[in-house]
């Protein structure tokens, strides 16, 4: 089997995520940090250990601006629903997945959000200086696909905070945390949402976003939170604001045991390997007659995410034969980003998506390639 | 052996505030919230009142979010002033 789909999640887990999951379900798991008893108090730990680790991680000075949710999505929605309000102007990018489009498109139809869509360049490249002519004196916020999910292309965050002044800059991390470093205070990232189940190698089902300390966000959940019970309204402190309801523990444990592993390797080791994977697969890929690549030919500045046609062949196609015949697992169609694949002109029809990670090995990504090989022979 | 008991903003600060004042060579103990406190956080830490001061210091360097600090009173608690 060959797993190439790893911009949806990263799989499999190293033995220790799956350790740490497996301890907490039978050793840990009582929840934290809601009875004052000696298991809810080391389930507790457990939620702040995964918080402070993950801080750190982000280069984010306190550990309770980091908000825990089930996913990615989940944390733009916080973010977008919480804090735009009716009139409000929002600069975006065309690369962004439907966990912006979707919330911000519903903004605009109840909320009269105003939004202006900057588009890339056909190999799915931002400009900063675009970006840039794009604010206002009413831009509210600037959301940024940190990395697209269609052809792995990173955006120059560094150089859109400098164009946009002052303005809130949301970072969607969904493809990029554990891949590429980020430190959100020294990069002025004021938001940042964050899957737990893909670079951090986490279990499905943990994510999270990170607000910069005073930035006020609306809850969308209210509720329950092991804090301040004798009264009915909600916390107003950070995290138990946003936390409502029982968390994740298990999957909270496993992704703190996701950033040990990369800790352990270090980023420039995951990097490295990652950048090594997008070239091996742009070389032998681009090498196959009737094979087309789309996105940036540069593999040090994009995900290990190739997005690809065979002539002749629908993506559907291609996708079901390297399954069937080859066990090989990528990824057909618009991947949630219907926008991103206009600008690259492969709308609607979309592309077969082939993304690696550090959990993929030489081998395989060789043996992927000669699968492709077979698949566009036929 | 009278101790006295510290209430926080949330069990996160509750946890990080055990680390600050371990950290800083001191004893603490993490207990549940007595029932006389009208609490903020299901969980508390008790420290010995000598310690009071240093116990301050090393939560203020941090960012936690302390509520209140109490001494045993009777049958139950009295807020102590803490700057």
């Amino acid at each position: 089997m060959i797993y190439l789909d790893q911009a949806a999640t990263s799989f499999p887990k190293p033995p220790s995520v799956i350790a740490a999951v497996g301890d907490h379900l039978a050793n840990l798991g009582a929840n934290p940090g809601r009875s004052g008893h000696s298991l809810s108090v080391q389930a507790a730990r457990s939620v702040y250990e995964c918080r402070e680790r993950l801080a750190r991680f982000i280069g984010a000075s306190d550990a309770r601006q980091i908000i825990f949710t089930p996913n990615a999505t989940t944390g733009l929605n916080l973010v977008l629903l919480g804090y735009l309000k009716t009139g409000d102007h929002v600069v975006t990018t065309s690369m962004e997945h439907n966990s912006v489009m979707r919330p911000l498109r519903h903004l605009r139809e109840t909320r009269d959000v105003r939004i202006t869509v900057v588009p890339a360049d056909e190999k799915g490249h931002i400009s900063a200086t675009e970006i840039g002519a794009a604010v206002g004196p009413d831009t509210r916020m600037v959301v940024i696909n940190h990395a697209s999910n269609i052809v792995g292309t990173i955006a120059p965050i560094a150089k859109i905070r400098k164009a946009i002044g002052e303005i809130p800059l949301m970072v969607d991390a969904a493809q990029t945390l554990g891949a590429i470093p980020i430190d959100v205070t020294r990069e002025g990232i004021d938001l940042l949402a964050f899957s737990g189940h893909k670079g951090l190698l986490g279990p499905q089902g943990i994510g999270g976003v990170y607000l910069r300390p005073g930035f006020e966000v609306k809850p969308l959940i209210l509720g329950g939170t092991g804090s301040g019970s004798e009264s009915d309204r909600q916390p107003s402190t950070l995290p138990d604001l946003y936390e409502s309801g029982t968390p994740n523990g298990p999957g909270i444990a496993g992704l703190a045991a996701g950033l040990d592993h990369l800790l352990q390797l270090g980023p420039d080791v995951v990097r490295a390997r990652e950048a090594e994977y997008r070239r091996r697969l742009r070389e032998g890929l681009s090498s196959i007659p009737r094979v087309r690549l789309y996105g940036s030919s540069d593999a040090d500045a994009a995900m290990p995410v190739i997005a690809m046609r065979i002539d002749g062949l629908s993506p559907s196609e291609i996708t079901l034969r390297l399954d069937r015949d080859h066990n090989l697992y990528t990824r057909s169609g618009l991947q949630c980003a219907p926008e991103a694949h206009r600008t690259l002109g492969t709308f609607p029809e979309g592309t077969v998506r082939v993304s690696a990670g550090i959990m993929n090995t030489p081998e395989k990504i060789a043996r992927a390639v000669d699968a492709v090989r077979a698949v566009a022979k036929t | 052996m009278i101790r006295f008991v510290m209430i926080f903003a949330s069990i996160h600060d509750v946890m990080a505030a055990e680390h600050a004042i371990q950290d800083g060579g001191l004893w603490c103990d993490m207990i549940p919230t007595p029932r006389q406190l009208s609490s903020d956080c299901g969980m508390a830490i008790e420290i010995a009142p000598d310690d009071l001061e240093q116990a301050l210091n090393a939560i203020a360097e941090r960012p936690i979010r302390l509520v209140s600090v109490y001494r045993p009173s009777g049958d139950g608690f009295t807020a102590i002033e803490t700057r």
